[in-house]
């Protein structure tokens, strides 16, 4: 990252290699597109190369770079409204011995999850797919760690209520096949 | 969430980062809200996760708008035109107007094909279904983006919009030449939609870059080849 605030475009792209995927995987969460979570994986980047500046090397890099992804996304949502685009199979790793049933119960789950506040889907997306500890969430959303661990485990709490309602209304379901 | 619940709130969360506690453990056996929720979060952790396309970094290009320039001037000087002269022969600048305006459309077109957000690439190819679509340097473009472009929804969607170009020797030859090197089975399937008709589709079954589902599918074809698409 030392390279990439002098300007150093080949090491940005080291940097892409390494880290593209799992950014895209939490646009992909956050947003429910493909293609947006293509473009905000590039808008970070880009944002990393501007703002190579303000990289305070204290600061775990991963840490630095969710918080320009944050940022990315929410200066995006203000631009658009989401159009979450229902899941495609192909667009999801097969589990090892994955069941009809058992894709259905995470898909419902994903739908559950893109019905919550992106506030508190972020934390549980941020704590339990990006495999981020509580103190760099603290750290990223500038937030103490004891208030992360309180927000995750109520956002939790929202996200099984959301997953109930789905899995026991079929309207509620239909509507949300439709959206 | 009853009060045990909140004041359990900081050691329920560092028990789902694995943390031990007895004391959770004691009210997970009689709470059944916090016993759901922790059964949700061990769920979570096998959901698939999502599949990230083949991406390269995009750098961002200088903006080069001279050609919508030219094509806004081409169309107000044809507008111009039409006002000064139509009581002359209005029949040939009516036509002269709507030539430059598809051309206007079709340099439009070009230019979001050339973008760096693929949002923005998939309107282009929106965009190039109201063009004509005898023009040559619109499929040729299209070809292109299907052929190099990093993402599988833009070349899925150029592949549907070349379907109603018709296809020369070269472009056929191009779709060979993706299939040989496209490792996503969406996209091969779709090119092979687009040479159906091509004699020698029997041997993809022997071409080894050729995903084996891909295989079955171009069998399907090949037993019927009215069938094409997805079923």
């Amino acid at each position: 990252m030392t390279a990439v605030r002098e300007g150093d475009t080949h090491a940005l792209g080291t940097l892409f290699d390494r880290h593209h995927a799992a950014l895209y995987r939490y646009f992909y969460r956050m947003s429910g597109s493909a293609s947006a979570s293509e473009d905000l994986t590039q808008d970070v980047f880009l944002r990393l190369l501007k703002k190579g500046e303000t990289w305070n090397p204290a600061m775990k890099f991963t840490s630095w770079m969710y918080r320009i992804a944050h940022n990315t996304f929410i200066d995006r949502s203000r631009k658009l409204k989401w159009e979450t685009e229902m899941p495609a199979q192909h667009e999801f790793a097969a589990p090892s011995g994955h069941s009809l049933e058992r894709d259905e119960e995470h898909a419902l789950l994903h739908k559950a999850l893109l019905r919550l506040a992106p506030d508190k889907r972020e934390l549980l997306i941020l704590s339990r797919f990006q495999g981020l500890r509580y103190e760099q969430i603290g750290e990223l959303l500038g937030i103490e760690t004891n208030t992360v661990k309180v927000r995750v485990f109520r956002a939790l709490g929202q996200l099984r209520e959301a997953y109930a309602a789905l899995s026991r209304d079929p309207i509620l379901l239909a509507m949300e096949a439709k959206r | 969430m009853n009060t045990e619940c909140s004041s359990l709130e900081l050691q329920l969360a560092d028990y789902l980062a694995g943390v031990p506690s007895a004391e959770v453990d004691a009210h997970l056996d009689v709470c059944e809200q916090c016993r759901a929720s922790v059964a949700l979060w061990s769920n979570m952790a096998a959901m698939p996760a999502p599949v990230a396309p083949r991406m390269r970094l995009q750098l961002p290009k200088p903006r080069n708008y001279w050609p919508l320039a030219l094509a806004a001037s081409a169309l107000l000087a044809a507008g111009l035109g039409f006002y000064g002269g139509r009581a002359s022969a209005p029949a040939n600048d009516i036509a002269s107007l709507r030539k430059e305006v598809r051309s206007l459309r079709e340099v439009v077109a070009l230019s979001l094909l050339d973008q760096q957000s693929a949002s923005e690439r998939l309107r282009g190819i929106r965009y190039s279904a109201s063009v004509d679509a005898s023009d040559p340097e619109l499929a040729e473009a299209l070809s292109h983006t299907l052929r190099a472009d990093p993402s599988v929804d833009v070349r899925l969607a150029a592949a549907d919009a070349l379907r109603r170009f018709p296809q020369s020797t070269k472009s056929r030859e191009s779709m060979w030449q993706i299939l040989n090197a496209d490792d996503s089975p969406l996209v091969q399937i779709a090119v092979i939609d687009l040479l159906s008709e091509d004699p020698r589709l029997p041997q993809l079954l022997n071409n080894s870059n050729i995903h084996p589902s891909v295989k079955e599918y171009v069998q399907a074809v090949l037993a019927n080849p009215q069938k094409r698409g997805f079923q």
